[in-house]
């Protein structure tokens, strides 16, 4: 799915589907930088869980990271400001 | 487990033994749900339209040989009269491949496809699948009106590839943006007519002379439509010449 | 919130549960398959490659319909509760099955031409005013993106991590899902495939989604409660007999959540309806080995303090509860999550003020 955006070539008309397929394309691509970020690093900071977990085991939540990386950001923002007040 | 288990239902645990009133029912919905599928999947594929009938020989490679012209479509007339339609691998036209052999007499390697009164040799993609040889030119067929009358037909526009069963089906809406890449790929367009009284059957179908569809016909490929035509013959094809300005979706039952 | 994460969390149940719901799947499969090559052979036989597509497609609906209807079933009778136990497995099977039949269709139908697959496939000429002309399939693909947030959320790390009433409103979108599955089907494949028993079939799915959940919906319904002025704020509940020896029972607070009532030896506790899990009816559960237990996944908690038992950590409102003669009471402002509190017992000698006639 996230190479849509490269695959995408021969456009010869530009319509709203076509704008939806390159912009599907870059919230992937957008998605899977933020998501390996979020599995190697970020995570250990905010679940304890998820932290004692292997790196092969935290790549699961790689998928989900790239689907919903905006809730994923604002989230991660929040916990890590509830971690480091209290 | 509870008190008074025997007064109230079984409870069940993921992760503790299933209750034996729990697991009668379980036994009893998975034979219902393995013949819901064994049903569903025999009714539904029943249910399913018959593709029509096609002479797929495509797993058999072979050579003929003809002369090969590239106009008004990629053509193959052989010794006999008989004309193969030339198509390529995947969703292209030969058009440009052919190009240096039109009017010549050459061997081609491929694999027939055929449906009704149509058929179509597709290009081996190997470099010397076609290849000039020496043999007796056939003239190039010109196209013959027998009357300017104009026909009314109902029917679908598809592709000279899938329909003549590179796939199967190769007509109807799932196939409508395949349909249109082939053509658009330069494949011949044909009109698959649905009317049951006609007398013309798979012809292809020109566009103000043109086998290049104008983007508002392109629009309408794979749909059921009705429109206008004038009938003449290249040899044996027959062709719609289609008046675009004609052509309206068919909601309609057939005639 | 749970001990640790492993890729798949298997258990004894679950394993048998996926290897009954792949067999089920396979058993479609092979018989679609084989009943078309059976009916349509030689000269008309269908393309393998569209019987793929048709039969993968077919199945992730089929699939889709289960798991519609194993939420209101459970709700109608408990027996179902297996079924609903791994239900987050077999979305996720179903949404490989979507994939597969997405995959083929956009390499069969959308590559090898002058345009990308992607160009090809979605942004051909269509018709958004026409019903022939509708392009079907970026209904499906709307559905198959839903599906895989879903499915690429179903984790138990997501639930903790999103908080589970967000997770739970995030996979409520699968009914937006099943909308466009409908539209996907209704302006694609019936287009062209005019048998009426299909068109008959997807009608009587979605009549029977429908109807299932309009039962549930009934059969859970119950009055909310009020305080009466003299007692505010407690609540009467009714009476300590009406509230059976370890079973659950849900009491409905107007324009609160709803409590669960469990009474365990000698008292009797409240705690909030909601589980920690994945927001399942506590209510609906039982005591197993002295613990609340949720009828969803087996989480359980402490009736007198909404812990759960070391080493998890979930933790759930509790509510003050008196008995006054022969009447519960309630007070329904939740505690915060975890917090003790004595269970309601009854007075050595009944009461004399009754309170709460109604």
């Amino acid at each position: 799915m996230m190479g849509s955006c490269v695959l995408y070539c021969g456009i010869d008309i530009m319509t709203p589907a076509s704008i939806f397929l390159i912009l599907l394309g870059m919230y992937f691509a957008v998605g899977t930088v933020i998501g390996l970020v979020f599995v190697i690093i970020g995570i250990r900071k905010i679940d304890p869980v998820a932290a004692g977990a292997p790196l092969r085991v935290r790549f699961i939540f790689l998928p989900g990271t790239i689907s919903i990386w905006p809730i994923v950001l604002y989230l991660w923002r929040t916990k890590l400001k509830a971690g480091s007040s209290s | 487990m509870s008190d008074n288990k025997n007064s109230a239902p079984e409870f069940y645990v993921g992760y503790l033994p299933l209750p034996r009133s729990h697991k009668r029912f379980l036994s009893a919905l998975v034979s219902v749900l393995v013949i819901a599928m064994l049903s569903s999947g025999a009714l539904i594929a029943a249910a399913q339209r018959n593709p029509g009938k096609t002479d797929q020989v495509s797993t058999q490679r072979a050579t003929w040989s003809g002369t090969v012209y590239t106009d008004p479509y990629p053509m193959m007339i052989h010794d006999d009269g008989s004309i193969h339609l030339l198509i390529g691998i995947g969703k292209f036209g030969v058009k440009d491949r052919i190009a240096p052999f039109n009017g010549k007499h050459c061997q081609a390697d491929g694999w027939a496809l055929a449906r009704t009164n149509r058929s179509a040799i597709q290009l081996d993609i190997t470099p010397d699948a076609i290849r000039e040889t020496s043999g007796p030119i056939r003239p190039a067929p010109t196209q013959t009106t027998q009357s300017n009358e104009q026909v009314e037909l109902i029917g679908e526009i598809v592709d000279g590839k899938c329909f003549l069963g590179a796939m199967k089906p190769g007509d109807g809406k799932a196939h409508k943006a395949c349909a249109t890449l082939c053509i658009q790929g330069g494949l011949p367009p044909m009109f698959a007519v649905s009317n049951q009284s006609s007398t013309t059957q798979l012809p292809l179908v020109l566009v103000n002379g043109s086998p290049t569809l104008p983007q508002s016909v392109l629009e309408l490929v794979g749909e059921p439509i009705k429109l206008t035509a004038t009938r003449s013959t290249l040899g044996p094809i027959e062709i719609l010449n289609v008046n675009p300005a004609s052509i309206q979706r068919w909601s309609g039952q057939n005639p | 919130m749970t001990v640790s994460y492993t890729w798949v969390q298997w258990n004894k149940h679950k394993k048998i549960y996926d290897l009954i719901m792949l067999a089920l799947s396979l058993i479609f499969v092979a018989t679609f398959i084989l009943t078309s090559t059976l009916v349509y052979k030689d000269d008309e036989a269908i393309s393998a490659m569209i019987l793929a597509i048709r039969a993968f497609g077919i199945l992730a609906i089929i699939l889709l319909h289960i798991i519609l209807c194993i939420g209101p079933l459970t709700r109608i009778t408990p027996l179902m509760s297996p079924i609903l136990y791994n239900r987050r497995h077999l979305g996720v099977m179903m949404f490989f099955a979507a994939l597969i039949h997405a995959g083929l269709a956009l390499l069969f139908y959308g590559a090898f031409g002058v345009r990308s697959p992607f160009a090809g496939l979605f942004d051909g000429y269509h018709a958004y005013t026409s019903i022939s002309g509708f392009p079907f399939e970026i209904m499906g693909l709307f559905a198959l993106l839903i599906l895989f947030v879903m499915a690429s959320t179903s984790h138990d790390f997501w639930l903790a991590f999103l908080t589970p009433c967000l997770w739970k409103s995030l996979h409520m979108l699968v009914y937006l899902a099943y909308a466009f599955v409908l539209l996907h089907v209704v302006f694609g494949a019936l287009q062209s495939e005019r048998h009426p028993a299909l068109a008959t079939a997807l009608i009587a799915g979605a009549v029977t989604v429908f109807a299932l959940h309009i039962v549930s919906g009934l059969k859970e319904f119950k009055p909310s409660l009020q305080a009466q002025e003299a007692d505010a704020p407690w609540i009467d509940i009714g009476l300590v007999n009406d509230f059976p020896m370890d079973q659950g029972r849900v009491v409905c607070i107007a324009n609160q959540e709803r409590v669960a009532i469990f009474r365990h030896n000698d008292g009797i506790s409240a705690l909030s309806n909601v589980c920690a899990h994945q927001a399942g009816p506590l209510g609906e559960g039982r005591i197993v080995n002295g613990c609340v237990t949720c009828p969803w996944h087996g989480y359980q908690y402490h009736a007198d303090n909404g812990q759960s038992p070391p080493p998890y950590t979930e933790r759930i409102p509790t509510y003050e509860l008196r008995i006054e003669g022969e009447r519960v009471l309630l007070n329904p402002q939740p505690n915060p999550p975890g917090t003790p509190v004595t269970p309601a017992v009854r007075s050595s000698e009944p009461s004399s003020d009754e309170v709460g006639e109604t």
